[in-house]
């Protein structure tokens, strides 16, 4: 089994050990905690005290967070430093000292930026008054006509002016986007008051002209825009002094962010943290795998009570809770493997961990269906570039399957598509019969290791209706391993051994367990037999899906044959291609690029659809036959905060 | 053909969820019942209601509570039926929600400005907000905890309702005290506005649909505010008119403007009638001195629910029609199981009750 045994440990110290016992949790980095009231009895409950202690480190973390905002800078964690002591109040004033010493500077940024914004909303008025040629100053000055400047929602604008007909009011539109149309708005002093209140009604908004500016919009323009520019560099300058101090302190700076963090999670984690109404003693309970739990059990014996807890029991006391799956698997290839399984989902804590066998199933397969030593060895490169590249687990998947690629390749006497070394095995385009066959046998091999999976599953976690019963269970092995070799008798035409009412019987036995797998189930685990609701329309349909699945799953299985022979006829239709192009004048250069051009495709192509391909048997034929995937992912608690 | 494949599975669906309504049996059966307990325990066993009520205590359950629960519930059925739209309209959907994202902001805008001394009642807010999940734009909690304008404005920060908002109090800065009501008024507008406008974006069939229902509510609503505006307060012609939908269906501008200029309800109700909507008035009354706002405001709510009632028949299933027939039967059914618990609440008789429920023929 390589999903990791799981502990539920439960930590009762004395509250002077809080700070040791947390971080070596914290540094074992194999804890996930888990609320302590979940797991007692309601009087206990009760009597548990949630801590609710400051966080010593919290002044001191945000004042430094808060310097590395204005500073935009961010250190690297140092796993090397978190033991270091630290003098919090001293740091805390140093924090505080810098802080304050950019903090003007800081400010003044914000600021600006801020006038910038201003400046270029004034800007933005003078575009849309571009077109006129008055100078604006003058405006404000008429004494027989009122004039405002504005936006209204477009949405207001048509009413507004439909409502305006029989009134003093002239509105002219002067520019509009996507939410205001900007207008003038003409009126006569007297109606002054009145148009305020219609234009109020329709959310006019004034604004005011900048007529602080002297002299024509063209005008006013050039000298805001050179406003803009002189802001710009004020900026700049306080950016430069904020950035000074943060390089003149920046080798302290790296030095204490680790500590602080570090030292704020311990805090962190104490808030799991439950004592008794006392508060002299805590407990911290959470899950963690059982290897870590006995080296935290050697760490800490002497500072902490230690309880490890089965997850069977945990579970009786309370059955909503989900014990965390941690994949261990050994070996970096069974390794890399595991993104194949979690692309699926998370086994389930009791459920067998499927990597080790896709792992074989994956690589087997790719290779069935690319055989080729040239676009193997092709493919092998691309993996290797991806692993150097830092996708190491895809690189390593796809070097293996590369590998398997090249194995088939002299199986099928195959490089780059021609046929240069004999075939240690056969040639997919000569025994197709030969190559359907055995494709469509290992499909039903696979799938009836599923079901074998799909039992032992179903006895571990004690769910007697899928072992037993189901179409996945040893029912339904009875009934699909007989169907499949009588079938084959019958294509092989060969007569049929024993009776067939032996064969009846036990066909029909296992199809009527299966049918009855509810009942059946409550019978052996003697419970009430009662039938659900639609049990006869569901259990009809259902088991018509089942014979119908048995057999369209092992023909899906034909496509591992069919790639194999694409693969050839694709490489025959490029290579034609090649040879049309050659007599040609210039043909020769011709010649070279559509074939080039032409195994690109190929490796590009195939090298894609196969591993979609390899990845759909799994996923879809294999896995359905016992793989659950509802498990719940393992997050201890660590040192950064983002990973939790 | 394609409305077909479109509309096949939220059809089967609306229609499982119709037949849940409640049948007039219920609706007298509410009615006989003595208290807010027994009306929380006869609606828990109804299939429409039971899923929301689950958990509710019917001796402890507050009737305000109970009615935020029902109307919770409406929420939660246009959730489920939007999960059956197959290819629908984004932007369309889109405004369904923001229409119960408005009220959330309505109510969190109104703690933070008009209730501001009652702080302390944040926590009893939290419950009145209608839960809108991944499909909310902003925590309205966020949003009723501001104590100014600018905390508002931040914390609407990045979502349309900033600039609705920041145009409002830009508009209205210092010179009205009213400016709750103000920003109601604005937020509705933008609704309606945007809602007609992603409503091009469906099918020409569909738009119809919409343009027909939909428009007729905007028609009703002017109408019902110009009367009401008419009425009780003192507003000028042209202010009326601008605060108006700015969308209509059978209210051209013109008729509008004869109608705000009308000089009082005598001379008001004569344009109502002899305009598109005269019908409802003379179904109330031959007489027009018989007829008051609360009379037309009834009968305008009874016309719309039978128009709803009649939606799918006039526009076939296979269209948008389904959703707004079901959308509205429930509002109008919530809004008469509320006059039910209110009357009860004052102990009225059941024929009096039933005179002001609307889905009451």
């Amino acid at each position: 089994m390589a999903v990791a045994k799981m502990k539920n440990v439960v930590l009762a110290f004395p509250k002077e050990d809080m700070k040791d016992v947390n971080f070596g949790l914290l540094e074992s980095k194999a804890f996930e905690p888990l609320d302590l009231k979940l797991l007692v009895n309601e009087e206990v409950k009760n009597d548990l005290l949630q801590i609710e202690s400051d966080n010593p480190y919290q002044p001191l973390y945000s004042e430094m967070m808060q310097f590395l905002k204005m500073t935009e800078y961010t250190p690297i964690f140092d796993e090397n430093k978190i033991k270091e002591r630290l003098d919090i109040q001293k740091t805390l004033k140093r924090f505080s000292l810098l802080n304050a010493s950019i903090k003007k500077a800081f400010e003044k940024k914000t600021e600006l930026s801020k006038k910038i914004q201003d400046y270029e909303k004034a800007l933005f008025y003078i575009n849309i008054l571009a077109g006129l040629n008055v100078e604006l100053e003058n405006l404000a000055e008429i004494k027989r006509i009122k004039i405002f400047f504005g936006r209204v929602p477009v949405r207001h604008y048509e009413a507004l002016v439909e409502s305006s007909l029989n009134v003093p009011i002239l509105i002219l539109e002067a520019n509009r986007d996507n939410d205001n149309s900007w207008i003038f708005v003409f009126t006569t002093p007297d109606f002054l008051e009145e148009a305020q209140k219609i234009l109020q009604s329709a959310y006019f908004e004034e604004d005011k002209l900048p007529v602080d500016f002297h002299g024509t919009p063209k005008e006013i323009k050039k000298r805001i825009e050179s406003l803009i520019q002189i802001t710009r560099i004020s900026i700049e300058e306080n950016d430069s002094i904020v950035k000074k101090v943060l390089y003149a302190s920046k080798e302290f700076i790296d030095d204490v962010y680790s500590t602080v963090i570090s030292n704020k999670r311990i805090y962190d984690l104490a808030r799991f943290n439950s004592s008794t109404p006392q508060e002299n003693v805590h407990f911290l309970s959470g899950w963690m795998p059982a290897k870590d739990a006995q080296k935290i059990d050697n760490e800490l014996k002497d500072k902490a009570l230690i309880l490890k807890n089965e997850p069977r029991e945990v579970l009786k006391k309370n059955p909503h809770l989900e014990v965390p799956v941690k994949l261990v698997n050994r070996g970096g290839l069974i390794r890399s493997f595991e993104f194949i399984t979690q692309m699926f989902g998370t086994p389930r804590y009791g459920e067998i961990d499927p990597t080790p066998f896709i792992t074989a199933f994956f690589i087997f397969m790719y290779g069935f269906m690319l055989g080729d030593v040239g676009h193997g060895l092709a493919l092998f490169l691309f993996g290797y570039l991806l692993y150097k590249k830092g996708s190491g687990k895809f690189g390593v998947v796809m070097m293996s399957s590369a590998l398997s690629s090249v194995f088939f390749g002299f199986m099928y006497g195959s490089v780059f598509g021609f046929d240069w070394i004999p075939p240690l095995w056969l040639k997919p385009t000569l025994q197709i019969n030969q190559l359907l066959v055995i494709s469509v046998y290992y499909g039903i091999g696979m799938l009836i290791f599923g079901m074998i999976l799909n039992i032992v599953n179903g006895f571990l976690q004690r769910d007697m209706e899928k072992a037993l019963f189901s179409a996945e269970g040893i029912a339904g092995l009875v009934f699909y391993v007989p169907s499949i070799y009588l079938v084959s008798l019958y294509f092989m035409k060969k007569p049929i051994p024993l009776s067939p009412i032996f064969w009846e019987v036990i066909l029909g036995a296992a199809f009527g367990a299966m049918f009855f797998k509810k009942p059946l189930a409550q019978i052996v685990t003697h419970q009430k037999v009662s039938l659900p609701e639609g049990f006869w329309v569901e259990m009809g349909f259902g088991m018509f899906e089942t014979l119908i699945s048995y057999l369209s799953n092992a023909i899906s299985f034909v496509r591992l044959a069919a790639f194999a022979l694409t693969h050839e006829a694709l490489f025959m239709a490029f290579w034609v291609l090649t040879l049309m192009v050659l007599p040609t004048p210039g043909g020769g250069i011709w010649a070279t690029t559509v074939f080039i051009l032409g195994q690109l495709m190929l490796v590009g192509l195939e090298g894609l659809v196969v591993f979609i391909q390899d990845l759909r048997l799994i996923y879809y034929e294999f896995f359905t036959k016992f793989f659950e995937a509802s498990g719940k992912d393992f997050h201890p608690f660590t040192f950064m905060e983002g990973e939790k | 053909m394609s409305s077909l494949l479109t509309y096949a599975g939220v059809h089967a669906k609306i229609a499982g969820m119709t037949s849940r309504l409640l049948k007039k049996e219920d609706y007298e059966g509410l009615m006989g019942k003595k208290s807010v307990p027994e009306i929380t325990a006869y609606l828990k066993e109804t299939s429409m209601y039971s899923k929301v009520l689950e958990d509710a205590n019917p001796e402890e359950l507050h009737r305000r509570d109970l009615e935020m629960r029902l109307k919770r519930d409406l929420v939660e059925d246009i959730k489920k039926i939007f999960a059956f739209f197959v290819n629908s309209n984004r932007q369309f959907t889109y405004y369904i929600m923001r229409r119960y994202e408005v009220e959330n902001l309505k109510l969190a805008l109104r703690n933070a400005l008009v209730e501001r001394e009652s702080k302390k009642n944040l926590e009893e807010l939290k419950g009145k907000f209608y839960d809108l999940g991944k499909k909310a734009l902003i925590d309205p909690m966020k949003v009723a905890a501001c104590t100014n304008e600018d905390e508002i404005l931040t914390s609407l920060e990045g979502t349309p309702y900033h600039e609705v908002i920041r145009n409002v109090f830009a508009s209205y800065q210092e010179k009205s005290k009213n400016v709750i009501g103000k920003i109601e008024n604005g937020l509705d507008r933008w609704l309606f506005f945007g809602f007609m406008k992603a409503a091009r974006g469906l099918n020409y069939d569909d738009y119809l649909v919409v343009k027909t229902i939909i428009g007729e509510r905007i028609d009703l609503v002017n109408l019902e505010w110009i009367i009401r505006v008419k009425n009780f307060y003192s507003m000028g012609n042209e202010e009326l008119y601008n605060s108006l939908i700015p969308i209509g269906f059978r209210l051209n501008s013109t008729y509008s403007h004869s109608l705000c200029d009308a000089k009082e309800m005598k001379g008001l109700l004569n344009i109502i009638l002899d305009g598109p909507y005269g019908f409802l008035l003379r179904e109330i009354s031959e007489k027009l001195e018989d007829i008051t706002p609360e009379m037309i405001t009834l009968k305008m709510k009874k016309y719309l629910y039978q128009k709803s009632n009649d939606a799918i028949s006039t526009w076939g299933g296979f269209s948008i029609a389904p959703f707004l027939h079901y959308l509205f039967l429930k509002e109008y059914e919530i809004l008469d199981v509320t006059t039910i618990i209110e009357g009860i609440r004052y102990s009225l008789e059941a024929d009096e009750i039933k005179k002001h429920l609307i889905t009451w023929s």
